[in-house]
């Protein structure tokens, strides 16, 4: 068994090396095809002299495949070079506000679940009910209400009417619920919406007649046998969810002003910060991919068929 | 199941609203350029007297009182002054640091730790020191301070981007502790402003003892105020240096402790604001100003030399805008003074030509174009486009206050078919560094105290960025350049704006204004021309 987890474990990290160049080629491609760094980042009134010291210190000379070899090859060493903009290194100011930024999605996830789990499960349990009704429109409405304007509206009510929470910052934890609340509210919905449906296949299934059948109350029934199956195509989803955390986090922390990766990176984006913009897309590649590993690894407790 | 329309759609919506925020940044900003005032090149204590503050009215006997907050729209990239290049951060440096001379809020060139300075020739400037200023750290203020820090700025590692402001400098006399004289090697007009603008005086000392990067985190100037701590993207905060010196234009530090917040988005600036977690914030959108207003929060508004003007190409032959009547009649077409009304609310002053208001050689007897939609045709019907023609308008992504569209459908009245191509704004400098631009090019142009700049690159026909060729306009241009007294040179550059008026060389739009929310609180703070949040001589009443 051990020994099949490990072989699992490298096929795996092998795959995710793999989905890791695909994103390192696209990210490279992507920043060189927007226009030539060295306009975005130099004033308009630089001379063509020291736009082309620029180029040259900057490696930007040299052909493309020829940048993208000399990319790669730091990279894996997590070498991504210096920030244009910051002059310092890239990664480093990646790592500085990774902290701030897992907080927030932590919070974020914590948040999704909170709302997903109870709302797909009396969904599911009560499908066709006004009750299921109610809670479909909802989840209907968290999927489809836009970040950026969610945001605004929040604290508009909770911080400027309300006054219950700050507007922005990161100075203490109240600062964090409302962001959290913005990042969550997608998920959440996506969340709820496969249990519901999960949980509603697994409720027509024979061995919940079973159940039923020998004499369980329905909270056993529901808990121990229909959730934990009903579990897996909502833990392949949370997987997914991870990635627009993130990406949900670069609306959050812009509108609330809040210092964490997904603000550096529209910084990095608009200033076409080369370093920035290519450290930013590997770590949030890798933090994907790692959860999505570890996840694999939960089906086989979730369900003890699936063999590695 | 990762790329879900909707996540897609979701990512660029953000962008462009973020890209939006972004919007000042990088269309056209180069470094301003040289002296728009003092009449004389010797600046005498004289004008120091006049431009000494007034001690504010809420200034308590018992010193800096209270703590002012400031909603910035970006952070710093660095807190080392000789980097730093966005007005949000130039604010922060402006606490910290001094600079030999500096730019006032009336956009004067006044003392600043040169107490004068004279113009020896026109390849050497004497700058006389004050005395008796002293660094954070307690280093003395003198000529060693003067000469390290213009080499700083120069060296190659350092990479500044302000280097090549001070190429012309070849070297630093200490004739005294407390004089010292720029020998040039050849007449540089926009030097003095360069110096107000990013020369700050570092202590050599210290930033050679702790090397140039840990400088960038951890500053010491001669500044109203010391550095006490940056968290990046969240806030810095600095506190009074009491023992700042007498007879800074920006007078003493009044509160104690000065926190800058950077905060991207503008709705979340005006509710920190609003709410009462900030003091003072910057930019404030023209849409936004009434709402803070109804609040019971002050708009404080400035002109800022931020020139909207919508370039010809003029250089390729027989394109309507090679006929210079053309470029009259499409000045005639736009009515500018309903744009302003109705796309600015108000918040701009109209521009007769690139020697705006706040230029060397303003000229205010020049007139803007009157909107004569009837004369613009009749100039067309002689040029031979009585039916009009087609024309592209390349603008940027991003800029918010440059409303290509509207001048479109100005231009569209008058026959000419004008489509708006918005282009990003890495792409928009590098086609305009390439001349490979579409035949009209709306931008802005910062920094417009001194034309010295702006004409080189613009005006002039072999200037990297122009499009534009007028011989008698190169004669002019060349001329400013090669003069050091301001008089002249703005007697060159009023004559340069009757030529640019006559001939246009774009559509000549406006001067935007820059909006501050202010809350009742604070006193005694003035916006300033350059677009930094001042944080001296302001006090926050309980």
């Amino acid at each position: 068994m051990a020994a099949r987890v490990l072989v699992f474990l490298i096929q795996r990290l092998l795959l995710g090396v793999i989905v890791l160049l695909g994103v390192s080629v696209t990210v490279f491609a992507l920043t060189h095809l927007g226009g030539d760094p060295a306009a975005a980042l130099l004033p308009l009134n630089t001379p063509p002299e020291d736009v082309e010291l620029f180029r040259k210190k900057a490696g930007l000379d040299q052909p493309l495949p020829v940048q993208y070899v000399n990319f790669l090859s730091h990279a894996v060493r997590g070498d991504f070079g210096q920030s244009f903009r910051y002059r310092q290194e890239a990664m480093g100011l990646i790592l500085e506000r990774l902290p701030a930024t897992l907080k927030l999605a932590g919070l974020g996830m914590f948040f999704a679940l909170l709302f997903a789990l109870p709302f797909g499960i009396i969904s599911g349990l009560n499908r066709g009910t006004y009750v299921d009704a109610l809670s479909r429109v909802i989840v209907l409405l968290g999927q489809s209400i836009p970040g950026f304007w969610l945001a605004i509206v929040l604290i508009l009510v909770f911080a400027v009417q309300l006054r219950w929470l700050p507007v922005s910052g990161s100075a203490g934890w109240q600062s964090l619920i409302l962001p959290a609340i913005v990042v969550a509210v997608f998920p959440a919905a996506t969340i709820a919406r496969i249990l519901r449906s999960s949980l509603i296949n697994v409720m027509n299934r024979d061995y919940i007649r079973t159940a039923r059948a020998k004499g369980l109350s329905p909270t056993p029934v529901v808990a121990r046998h229909a959730l934990k199956n009903a579990a897996i195509p909502v833990v392949t989803v949370i997987g997914f969810q991870v990635g627009v955390l993130l990406g949900g986090a670069v609306i959050a922390e812009v509108v609330f002003a809040y210092p964490g990766i997904g603000r550096l990176m529209i910084q990095s984006i608009s200033a076409r910060d080369v370093p920035v913009i290519q450290a930013f897309v590997a770590m949030t590649a890798i933090i994907v991919v790692s959860v999505n590993i570890f996840l694999d690894l939960i089906y086989g407790w979730l369900d003890p068929r699936i063999r590695f | 199941m990762l790329f879900k329309s909707s996540s897609v759609l979701r990512y660029m919506c953000l962008i462009v609203i973020v890209f939006a925020l972004f919007a000042c940044a990088p269309v056209a900003q180069p470094q301003p350029a040289a002296p728009a005032a003092p009449s004389q090149p010797t600046a005498a204590p004289a004008a120091e007297a006049t431009t000494a503050p007034a001690p504010a009215t809420a200034a308590p006997a018992a010193g800096p009182q209270g703590t002012l907050r400031v909603g910035l729209v970006t952070d710093a990239q660095s807190m080392d002054p000789h980097r730093v290049t966005q007005t949000a951060g130039e604010g922060v440096m402006k606490a910290m640091f001094d600079m030999l001379i500096e730019r006032d809020f009336d956009g004067n060139l006044v003392p600043g730790l040169a107490t004068s300075w004279t113009i020896v020739d026109d390849k050497t400037i004497e700058f006389k020191l004050r005395e008796g200023v002293k660094f954070h750290n307690g280093e003395d203020f003198n000529a060693d301070s003067v000469k390290f820090s213009l080499e700083r700025m120069q060296k190659e590692e350092l990479a500044s981007p302000f280097r090549n402001n001070y190429s012309a400098v070849e070297e630093v006399e200490i004739i005294d502790p407390y004089t010292v004289r720029f020998k040039l090697s050849k007449t540089n007009a926009p030097l003095l402003d360069n110096l107000s603008a990013q020369l700050a005086m570092l202590p050599p000392k210290y930033t050679a003892e702790v090397g140039d990067a840990e400088f960038g985190l951890k500053p010491v100037g001669t500044g109203p105020f010391k550095f006490v701590e940056w968290v990046k993207d969240d806030h810095i905060t600095l506190e009074a240096n009491t023992e700042y010196w007498d007879g800074s234009f920006k007078g003493k530090p009044m509160v104690e402790t000065v926190i800058f917040r950077p905060i991207p988005e503008a709705s979340t600036r005006i509710a920190e604001l609003t709410t009462g977690s900030l003091d003072l914030i910057q930019d404030v959108a023209t849409d936004q100003a009434e709402t803070v207003e109804k609040a019971g929060f002050k708009v404080d508004k400035i002109d800022v030399p931020q020139e909207a003007i919508v370039f010809f190409v003029t250089d390729v032959p027989d394109t309507p805008l090679n006929d210079v009547r053309v470029r009259q009649a499409l000045n005639y077409g736009v009515d500018v003074d309903s744009l302003i009304q109705n796309v600015l609310r108000g918040y701009g002053t109209r521009l007769a030509n690139p020697i705006g208001p706040l230029s060397l050689g303003y000229d205010p007897s020049i007139k803007p174009y009157p909107f004569d939609p009837d004369k613009a045709k009749a100039l067309l019907t002689e040029a031979g486009y009585p039916d009009g023609f087609e024309v592209t308008i390349d603008a940027t992504a991003t800029d918010k206050t440059l409303t290509t569209e509207a001048v479109a459908g100005e231009l569209a009245k008058i026959g000419v078919k004008a489509n708006v191509r918005r282009v990003e704004p890495a792409q928009f400098n590098e086609n305009w560094d390439h001349k490979n631009t579409s035949p009209m090019v709306a931008a802005r142009w910062s920094g417009m105290f001194d034309p010295a700049n702006f004409a080189n690159f613009l005006v002039k026909s072999d200037g990297f960025l122009s499009r534009y060729n007028n011989p008698k306009a190169d004669e002019l241009v060349a001329k400013g350049a090669g003069v050091m007294d301001s008089d002249e040179r703005a007697k060159i550059y009023g004559e340069l704006g009757k030529l640019l008026y006559d001939d246009p060389m774009g559509i000549y739009l406006w001067l935007p204004e820059n909006l501050y929310g202010v809350s009742p609180k604070v006193q005694g703070w003035r916006p300033h021309p350059r677009s930094y949040v001042m944080v001296s001589n302001t006090g926050v009443s309980e």
